[in-house]
């Protein structure tokens, strides 16, 4: 197995008596995009933060097979980050920050290539002092990008980017991760994440409740079938003798598994004189799943108490 | 550190404050220099000469608001964040600070240094000569006595700034650390009385560290030393190790910041 580009061992970390990190491990293959995800306060930035060598934590973190902590970090010359917020000198225009934090050869051609990434050209040489939310958060992405760093930790990407700009932003995550480039990123807006993430860590309360792949979060949730029929109250009331879960009183709501078969459904319906309008496929997103996992976990943590 | 020192100085460039204060010290020593020729009796040139026409003074201003933003800029931008996860460890990062802040003192000294001299041959070149004896030294030429007070000050003035640097990095904002380098140098004429007065009762209390910001003032006067009760060399020695001590203590307090 090729060496991990991050591996996070033990993880523990608490703000006097309050523990915010509780034994979190897990490790970043090259080349994949991680993503994030956890409650306000549930540990994320904390982590990533730690990580960075920003805040003082116990444990083992090992980055490219080198330790990392917080007095030695030399090996995080090969990460780039955006942690909170854009990190901005008001005084300087955006491409003074581009020259201040590029490092080693070929600085100008990173420049103009991040510059041309990330759509600056236009503002690239304004004061960074009248960017715009989108503008600062585009340049602090080209920051953590520039040197081509071998991991980058990205923290609420999105936040302040428009449609367009999250859409290009998805497209250069995967191509640099596809060219070898780990991403780990944590964001509140799980539609954007579950398009770009094939890995996932679920965080609440400091502690890691799920490390799984999309794929397979996404399989294990639940589908559902919608059907408009002819007669929908008939329908609700043969689909419940048939045995089938309707979870919708609105509207006609099957919960049906992974690969849904029609056929049974039909011929129920056919049995009983109704015909089929409309049939849509509904299945949990990550938003669903999420939420499902943070709740259930919610309900564990108060009956501890 | 290389990477470290050209991103401070890049930073410090990028500053419109830098010329500003370039073109705004350089003004006023020339300003005063004019002065002097104009009004000799309450501007006296050859004594006012020795002080870069005041210029040392103001260097002070500049330096404890230079010193402070320099660390506490990081923190109000965010751009700790990015300065620390480079591959450097605090201690370099702050290092590289206090080194670009010396050269950057060094330049104001210099450059306030050639302004006076300027003034002095465009304004009262005919009122002394640099070879003149000085005004309070009786053994010293005007050219050494210029020399000597700005070497005092420098070390008077890095004394304020290890304090300056200390608070810079105990607080997030510049107010706390301007306010104690200001407070520091100014007040300290207003209560040296009252120290001395102490010094004179309780011996031991000499060692305090606004003692030793006599140093310049008795090195120009050296009759100040029946007041402090320390010698010229023991006031230099003081001046650096309490310098030392105060930016070691910010040192260790920037090792174990959490950002």
């Amino acid at each position: 197995m090729k060496q991990p580009i991050l591996q996070v061992q033990q993880l523990n970390k608490s703000f006097g008596s309050k523990q915010v990190l509780h034994d979190i491990s897990f490790t970043a293959q090259k080349g994949h995009i991680i993503g994030l995800v956890g409650a306000n306060g549930a540990g994320k930035t904390t982590l990533m933060k730690a990580i960075l060598g920003l805040t003082s934590a116990q444990g083992i973190i090992t980055i490219d097979g080198h330790p990392s902590s917080f007095d030695h970090h030399e090996i995080l010359k090969k990460v780039g980050a955006l942690i909170e917020y854009p990190s901005i000198y008001p005084f300087m225009t955006g491409r003074d920050h581009l020259k201040l934090f590029a490092k080693g050869a070929n600085q100008s051609q990173k420049i103009q290539s991040v510059i041309h990434d990330m759509h600056l050209t236009k503002y690239i040489d304004r004061a960074a002092k009248k960017y715009s939310l989108g503008m600062k958060q585009k340049l602090g992405i080209a920051m953590a990008i520039l040197n081509n760093p071998e991991l980058v930790i990205l923290d609420e990407p999105m936040n302040g980017l428009d449609p367009q700009a999250n859409k290009e932003l998805r497209l250069l995550i995967k191509a640099k991760s596809q060219a070898g480039t780990t991403f780990l990123i944590s964001s509140h807006i799980l539609s954007e994440l579950q398009k770009v993430a094939d890995e996932l860590l679920i965080l609440d309360h400091g502690r890691i409740i799920q490390e799984t792949t999309m794929k397979a979060l996404l399989a294990a949730s639940n589908h559902y079938l919608v059907l408009s029929t002819s007669d929908d109250v008939l329908a609700r009331k043969v689909l419940t003798n048939a045995g089938y879960q309707l979870t919708d009183n609105t509207e006609l709501k099957v919960h049906v598994g992974a690969k849904a078969n029609l056929e049974p459904i039909l011929k129920v319906f056919e049995q009983h004189d109704i015909t089929v309008l409309d049939i849509q496929h509904r299945d949990e997103n990550l938003e669903d799943s999420v939420l499902k996992l943070l709740n259930k976990d919610q309900l564990e943590v108060e009956g501890q108490k | 550190m290389n990477t470290l020192l050209w991103q401070e100085s890049f930073k410090l460039l990028k500053k419109k404050s830098t010329y500003w204060v370039s073109i705004m010290l350089a003004g006023i020593v020339l300003g005063f220099a004019l002065l002097s020729r104009l009004y000799p009796k309450v501007f006296p040139a050859k004594m006012f000469f020795t002080s870069s026409f005041g210029a040392t003074t103001w260097v002070v201003f500049v330096m404890i608001a230079a010193c402070a933003t320099s660390l506490s800029m990081e923190f109000q931008y965010g751009t700790i964040k990015e300065i620390i996860y480079q591959q450097y460890s605090r201690s370099t990062i702050l290092i590289s600070k206090w080194l670009i802040m010396l050269v950057y003192s060094l330049y104001l000294y210099l450059m306030t240094g050639i302004a006076a001299l300027l003034g002095k041959l465009l304004f009262v070149n005919s009122k002394f000569s640099l070879t003149d004896i000085g005004v309070y030294t009786h053994h010293q030429t005007v050219l050494q006595q210029w020399f000597t007070n700005m070497g005092s000050n420098f070390v008077t003035l890095w004394f304020v700034l290890s304090l300056v640097f200390l608070f810079a990095t105990l607080f997030k904002t510049s107010t706390t650390a301007v306010t104690v380098g200001i407070v520091t140098f100014f007040a300290f004429n207003v209560v040296s009385t009252l120290m001395f007065q102490l010094i004179a009762k309780f011996n031991w209390l000499k060692w305090n560290p606004f003692n030793f910001m006599n140093y310049a003032n008795q090195v120009q006067d050296s009759t100040r030393d029946a007041l402090t009760k320390l010698s010229d060399t023991q006031l230099l020695v003081g001046s650096l190790s309490y310098t030392a001590l105060f930016l070691g203590i910010g040192f260790l307090f920037f090792r174990r910041r959490n950002v």
